[in-house]
C-alpha cells in the first residue's frame, strides 16, 4: 500500500497554521508574552460546563470533554501574568500592533480584509483556557498562496488571536496548565482543502512558513504549530494537531489515508454483515463469577484492586477490532487509547487478542461468550475498574464503535512521532462560536491604507529578486528572509561590502554564535554597521568580524573601537607583515630548506598567529608566498 | 408587538437590508465589490454604526460588512434562532426537602443582549437548573423568576417585593429553604435588608449570585448554586446569608452573614468578603463546616416580612474638596435621612459642619459611619468627631456604610423619633454591629490560603 493513488481515493487536505507574533503585550492584557521554566507561584483549580452556542445549540466537542470530567490546574507568576488570565478580569483593549501584523499577513495572502472585526468566542472545554473559550479575530478571507507549480491555494481563514495555556502534565484526571503562554498573540491561517496530494501539502506548509517567518512572528521551538486536515471520499475531515517537523508530513498523511481507508472497510463489512445501530447496547454484564477461580494473574491481580470485570457485546465487530488501520495498530488499540482518554480506564481487552497471553482459557471465553450472548461475527470488550469508571469505559466503546456504521469520525488527533496518530477530542464545530460579549466591534478604517503603504514582496517573488540583484544563491536570499533581516541585509550592502559577506555574516556567523550560547541578541544592528564600515574603509580584515561580534555580544556597550583595543587588532600595514614574514622564514630556515614548497602550510600558520584580523587573510597568504618563493629560488642561484 | 425582524438595525444598513428583503437570520449569499460571503444575518448592536451589516459566516466567525461594498444580497434560507437552554432532564424526589430558587436577575442569569452586545440577565430559574442538574441530588428545588433586573436597578421598593415572595414561600408553601439568584453589583444591600426585613426567620435564605454569566464554559454559577442549595438544604441556619466563591479557585465557597457582607473586587470570583469578621462558615462538595456559632438557628414557626420602609434616605462619601451644596440639596428636596461615609474614624470637613448642622435642625437624620470599611468609629478621639457628636451626629458604630443606609431606611419605616432612631440605629438588630473586633477577622481569615498570606508577610 506504499503507493496511494491519491487522485483516485478523492484525497483533500488542508492545513491550519497557528503562529506566535512578536509583539510588546498579549492579545487582550498588558502582560509580556514570554515563558518560563519557574515553579509556579499560584495554583488555581477550576470546572468548566459546556455552554450553548449563539446559534441556541449545543457543540458535541464540549459534550464529550465534559464527559472526561477533568479538573484544571493552572500553574500561574505574578512577575507575568495578570488576573485577566486567571478570567478573574474582563478583557482590555486589544493589542493593535498584533492586528496590524495579521492584516499584513492578510494582505499578502491576497485576502479579502474584514472591515468591521468581531471579537469572537471559540469555546474550548479542555481547560486549555481559563476563560473556557479563546478570543479570536476574524481578520480576512477568501486569499490564496501560489505554489511554485503555479496552482493556487485557497485560504478560508485569517485570525488573529491568543495562544492557549500550556499543557504541562497530566495526573489521573487532574490536568496541570501553564499560564505563560495563554494570551500571547497568534496568527491563524487555515487554507482550504485544496492540497491534492501530499506533495502539495508539503509545498503550501513551505510556502506559508516562509511567509510567516519573513513577518514580524516569533522564532524557536513552540511559536508555529502546524495541524492537517485530511480527508478521503466517503471520509471524514480528520484533523491532525501539532505537527512539528515538515518532514513528518508525508509519512502522517499517508498514515491518515491509510486509516480511513480501513475504517471505511469496517463499514462495508459491518454493512454486508447486516448491522444495524439498533443492535448495539449499553448492555453491561458483570463476569466476576466467571473469573473468580480464574488462573489468569492478569485477570487476578487486576480484580484485588478494582471491583468489577464488567464485559459489552460488540455485534458483528469479530476480526475487525484486530484489523490493522495504521502501520502497527490495530481498530482494538484505538478502542482502548479512547477509552483512556475519554475515562482514565486502562487495560481493555477484546476478542480479537490471544487470550492465552493473559493466561485467560478457553472456557472462561466461551462462558463470557454465552453470558453475552454472542453470536456469529460478534466481538466482546471488557474492562476490569471501579463499577462507575468501568461503565464509562464501555459506553465510550459502544458510542464509538457504533460510528464504524458511519465511517470515518471527524475527530481531532495527536499526530506521532512515528507518522501515526492518537484522538484527541471531538472537532469543533460551528456551535462553540459565541460572539464575546466583552468587547465592542473593531473598525479597520485607515489602518488598512497605512499597512499598504509598507507592504512588503511575497519572500518568494522577493528571494528570486534579491538573488538576481545581489548575485547570490537563492537559498542565500532565502535564509535572510528567514532571519528577518531584509532591511538591515539592504542597508549594509549600501556601504559598499560584498553582499554574501553580509548574507553569511547575518545568516551563518551568528546562528553559529548563537548555538555556541552567546546571547546574540544583545548585538544590535549600529554594532553591525560599524563593523561593515570599519571593513569597507579597510581598518579591519573580514577575519575579524567573528571575534567582535563575540565581543559585542557580550558587552553590548562597546564601541568598535573599544572591540579593536581588546583584540589589539589595529591593522598591519603592509610593510609590517613583509617584515614579519622574513623573520618567520629566517627563525624557520631550517624547516624551509627540507621541505621547500611546502614549508608554506606551517609558515602561513605561525604568520597567520599574530597577524590574523589585521590584515586581509589573502593579502598574507599572497606575500608568505612570494617570500618563500623568493627565498628557495635565492636558495638555488 | 411582534418583535422587529430587524432589531438592532437602523439608518443605511436596514435600508439596504430592507431593500434586498432579507432580515434577522436569514441565511444569505453576500455580494461585494470585493467577494462573495455566505452566512446568516446577526441583530446588529443599536450601539454600534449603522453603515455595517453583522455576518455569521458558516464557519461561526462574525464579521462586519461595510454596506456601501454591498452588491447583492439573496436569501438562501431562514431560521429564526431562541437561546434557551433545554427542558431540564432531571427527575425531581418529592421526598427531598423542599427548596425555591427565586431569580431576580444578574449575571448569574446572564446571556448575550444584541440591542447592546453586552450580557443581560435573560435566563429562567429553570434555565438555571437544566444549567445544573445536580440541584435534583440536593433538594426538591422549585424555580421561580421575580425580576429580570440588573443589579444596579434594584431599590427598597423590590426589597419589599423579594421579601414578601419569600414570606409566603416559607409560610404558606413550607419551604425549607429559600436561594435568591441576584446580581452581585448590589447583593450586599438586598442581603442586608432581608436582614433586618425578614423577622423571626426558621430556615435559611441564601442569596447567590455569580461573577462570571453563566453563558461561559468557566462560570462561576454552577458551583456557587451547588453550594448555595446546600445551604439552604443542609445547614441549621435561620438568617439572611450570601454563599459565594472563598477563593478564586473552583473549591470551596464562603457563608457570608447578610449585613456583613461588601463586594470587594469588581470581577473576581472571590470578591465578596464579610468584613470586620470571620464568615460564618464554609461550604465544599456538599459539606458545611461552621467557623462560629453565634448565628439564629433553624427552627419552627413563621417568618413575618416587616417591610415598612422610608427610601428618603441618602448615602454621601465625604472626600477633601466635598461642597457643602451637595448636603444643602438633600436638606431642600426632603431626604430623612443621610448616611455619611466618614473619613477615618468618622469625621468630616469643616467646610459641610454648617449645612450638616442645617441638617439636624431641620429633623434629618445623620449616621456616620467610616469609609475605612474595617474598623470602629470612634468620635471621642479628635475634636472633630465631638464636634460632630455634639451637633447630633448619630455615630454609626462599626456598621458598613451600605448597611448602615439599608438599616436607616429600614428604621425610618417604622419611626421618626429622634431617640428611637437614635437608639435602633447605635444597637444591634441583625448582625449588622459587631460587639468584639476579633484580631484574625481583618482579611487573613479569607485569603486564598493562610500559607500564602504567611509567605506574602514573609517575604515583606
Amino acid at each position: 500500500m506504499s503507493t496511494i493513488d491519491y487522485e483516485k481515493i478523492g484525497f483533500k487536505a488542508g492545513i491550519e497554521i497557528h503562529q506566535e507574533l512578536e509583539t510588546s503585550r498579549k492579545l487582550f492584557c498588558l502582560c509580556s508574552p514570554e515563558l518560563t521554566t519557574d515553579k509556579a507561584d499560584f495554583l488555581i483549580t477550576r470546572y468548566f460546563r459546556p455552554v450553548l452556542g449563539e446559534l441556541g445549540e449545543y457543540d458535541r466537542q464540549m459534550i464529550v470533554e465534559f464527559d472526561k470530567d477533568l479538573t484544571v490546574i493552572y500553574e500561574g507568576y505574578n512577575r507575568i501574568n495578570c488576573s485577566y488570565e486567571i478570567d478573574e478580569t474582563p478583557p482590555f483593549e486589544p493589542d493593535f500592533e498584533s492586528i496590524d501584523i495579521c492584516l499584513e499577513l492578510a494582505l499578502l495572502l491576497n485576502a479579502h480584509i474584514v472591515d468591521e472585526l468581531h471579537v469572537c468566542r471559540k469555546n474550548y472545554l479542555d481547560g486549555s483556557v481559563p476563560c473556557g473559550f479563546q478570543r479570536t479575530i476574524y481578520v480576512g478571507t477568501d486569499g490564496y498562496v501560489p505554489l511554485p507549480s503555479g496552482k493556487k491555494i485557497g485560504i478560508t481563514t485569517i485570525c488573529c488571536e491568543e495562544d492557549a495555556a500550556r499543557k504541562i502534565k497530566q495526573e489521573g484526571r487532574k490536568v496541570f496548565y501553564r499560564l505563560d503562554r495563554l494570551g500571547i498573540p497568534l496568527v491563524e491561517i487555515v487554507t482550504d482543502p485544496d492540497c491534492s496530494n501530499p506533495d502539495e501539502v508539503f509545498e503550501t506548509a513551505l510556502r506559508l512558513g516562509l511567509l510567516l517567518r519573513s513577518s514580524k512572528v516569533k522564532r524557536g521551538i513552540g511559536t508555529i504549530r502546524q495541524d492537517l486536515n485530511v480527508s478521503i471520499k466517503g471520509g471524514a475531515r480528520v484533523e491532525l494537531k501539532g505537527v512539528q517537523k515538515l518532514d513528518w508530513l508525508t509519512k502522517l498523511v499517508e498514515n491518515e489515508v491509510k486509516r480511513q481507508i480501513a475504517l471505511l472497510e469496517i463499514t462495508n463489512e459491518l454493512k454486508s454483515r447486516n448491522i444495524t445501530e439498533e443492535m448495539f447496547k449499553y448492555d453491561f454484564k458483570n463476569a466476576n463469577n466467571i473469573f473468580k477461580d480464574t488462573e489468569s494473574k492478569f485477570v487476578k491481580g487486576k480484580l484485588k484492586k478494582e471491583k468489577v470485570l464488567l464485559a459489552v457485546k460488540l455485534p458483528g465487530m469479530s476480526g475487525l477490532l484486530g484489523k490493522e488501520i495504521q502501520p502497527g495498530k490495530r481498530f482494538g488499540t484505538e478502542l482502548a487509547e479512547r477509552v483512556t482518554i475519554q475515562t482514565g480506564v486502562k487495560g481493555l481487552i477484546h476478542s480479537d487478542e490471544n487470550m492465552e497471553q493473559y493466561g485467560i482459557s478457553d472456557k472462561e471465553t466461551q462462558t463470557l461468550g454465552k453470558l453475552l450472548e454472542l453470536e456469529k461475527n460478534d466481538a466482546f470488550v471488557f474492562v476490569i475498574a471501579d463499577e462507575d469508571k468501568g461503565s464509562h469505559a464501555l459506553r465510550v466503546v459502544v458510542d464509538r464503535t457504533k460510528q464504524c456504521l458511519e465511517g470515518v469520525p471527524p475527530e481531532t488527533r495527536a499526530a506521532l512521532e512515528n507518522g501515526n496518530s492518537m484522538f484527541t477530542r471531538e472537532l469543533g464545530g460551528e456551535a462553540r462560536l459565541y460572539p464575546d460579549t466583552d468587547t465592542p466591534p473593531i473598525i479597520i478604517g485607515d489602518r488598512l491604507d497605512k499597512i499598504k503603504k509598507t507592504l512588503p514582496k511575497e519572500p518568494w517573488v522577493l528571494e528570486k529578486e534579491m538573488a538576481e540583484k545581489y548575485d547570490i544563491e537563492k537559498s542565500l536570499a532565502r535564509k535572510i528572509i528567514l532571519s528577518g533581516r531584509v532591511p538591515l541585509f539592504e542597508k549594509i550592502t549600501g556601504i559598499g561590502v560584498s553582499p554574501v559577506l553580509v548574507a553569511t555574516t547575518l545568516t551563518q556567523t551568528l546562528v553559529a554564535l548563537r548555538r555556541e550560547g552567546l546571547p546574540v541578541e544583545n548585538i544590535a544592528e549600529e554594532h553591525l554597521i560599524s563593523i561593515f564600515k570599519a571593513l569597507s574603509k579597510k581598518k579591519i580584515a573580514k577575519e575579524a568580524i567573528d571575534e567582535i561580534l563575540r565581543l559585542f555580544a557580550e558587552d553590548p556597550s562597546l564601541t568598535l573601537e573599544k572591540t579593536l583595543e581588546q583584540l589589539s587588532l589595529e591593522t598591519m600595514s603592509l610593510e609590517d607583515l613583509q617584515k614579519l614574514i622574513a623573520e618567520v622564514i629566517e627563525k624557520n630556515y631550517d624547516l624551509v630548506k627540507s621541505k621547500g614548497d611546502r614549508a608554506f602550510g606551517p609558515i602561513m600558520g605561525i604568520v597567520m598567529k599574530e597577524a590574523r584580523g589585521k590584515i586581509d587573510g589573502k593579502i598574507i597568504s599572497e606575500k608568505v608566498r612570494e617570500e618563500l618563493k623568493r627565498i628557495l629560488e635565492a636558495k638555488v642561484n | 408587538m411582534a418583535e422587529d425582524p430587524l432589531k438592532g438595525y437602523s439608518g443605511e444598513a436596514k435600508t439596504i437590508l430592507e431593500k434586498y428583503e432579507v432580515k434577522n437570520w436569514s441565511q444569505v449569499v453576500i455580494e461585494t465589490t470585493e467577494t462573495t460571503l455566505t452566512g446568516t444575518i446577526l441583530p446588529r448592536s443599536e450601539l454600534a454604526d449603522t453603515k455595517h451589516i453583522t455576518l455569521k459566516l458558516d464557519t461561526g466567525y462574525n464579521i462586519g460588512i461595510p454596506i456601501d461594498t454591498v452588491t447583492n444580497i439573496k436569501e438562501i434560507g431562514f431560521e429564526a434562532v431562541e437561546y434557551r437552554l433545554p427542558k431540564p432532564d432531571v427527575v425531581l424526589d418529592p421526598k427531598k426537602p423542599r427548596i425555591v430558587l427565586l431569580g431576580c436577575g444578574g449575571t448569574i442569569a446572564c446571556r448575550l443582549d444584541y440591542r447592546s452586545g453586552a450580557v443581560i440577565p435573560a435566563l429562567t430559574p429553570e434555565e438555571l437548573y437544566s444549567m445544573v442538574p445536580e440541584l435534583a441530588d440536593i433538594a426538591y428545588v422549585e424555580t421561580r423568576l421575580l425580576f429580570e433586573l440588573l443589579s444596579e436597578d434594584m431599590k427598597p421598593e423590590y426589597w419589599v417585593k423579594i421579601a414578601k415572595e419569600v414570606e409566603k414561600e416559607i409560610n404558606e408553601k413550607n419551604a425549607k429553604g429559600v436561594v435568591l439568584g441576584h446580581g452581585t453589583d448590589t447583593l450586599g444591600f438586598t442581603s442586608a435588608a432581608l436582614s433586618f426585613i425578614l423577622k423571626n426567620l426558621p430556615v435559611p435564605v441564601v442569596m447567590v449570585g455569580s461573577q462570571r454569566s453563566s453563558d461561559r464554559p468557566s462560570s462561576d454559577a454552577v458551583i456557587n448554586l451547588i453550594n448555595a442549595v446546600t445551604v439552604a438544604t443542609k445547614s441549621d441556619i435561620g438568617e439572611v446569608v450570601v454563599c459565594m466563591h472563598g477563593t478564586s479557585s473552583d473549591n470551596y465557597g464562603l457563608i457570608h452573614r447578610g449585613t456583613r457582607v461588601r463586594k470587594m473586587h469588581t470581577s473576581r470570583r472571590d470578591a465578596f468578603r464579610t468584613i470586620g469578621d470571620i464568615p460564618l462558615g464554609k461550604v465544599q462538595d456538599g459539606k458545611i463546616v461552621m467557623l462560629r456559632n453565634d448565628y439564629n438557628k433553624r427552627k419552627e414557626g413563621n417568618v413575618f416580612a416587616d417591610t415598612k420602609v422610608d427610601p428618603k434616605v441618602a448615602l454621601i462619601y465625604t472626600y477633601p474638596g466635598i461642597h457643602a451644596d451637595v448636603i444643602d440639596h438633600l436638606v431642600d428636596t426632603g431626604y430623612h435621612g443621610i448616611v455619611l461615609g466618614g473619613t477615618g474614624l468618622g469625621h468630616a470637613p469643616i467646610y459641610i459642619l454648617d449645612s450638616l448642622k442645617r441638617a439636624i435642625e431641620e429633623d434629618i437624620f445623620v449616621v456616620m459611619t467610616s469609609q475605612c470599611l474595617f474598623g470602629h468609629i470612634g468620635m471621642n478621639v479628635y475634636v472633630r468627631g465631638r464636634d460632630l457628636l455634639t451637633m447630633g451626629i448619630i455615630p454609626g458604630v462599626n456598621m458598613l456604610p451600605e448597611t448602615a443606609y439599608v438599616k436607616l431606611v429600614w428604621v425610618l419605616g417604622h419611626t421618626q423619633n429622634k431617640d428611637e432612631v437614635r437608639e435602633r440605629m447605635t444597637t444591634n438588630i441583625s448582625g449588622e454591629i459587631i460587639d468584639r473586633e476579633l484580631f484574625n477577622a481583618y482579611f487573613v481569615y479569607q485569603a486564598e490560603t493562610d500559607k500564602r498570606i504567611e509567605k506574602i508577610l514573609k517575604e515583606f
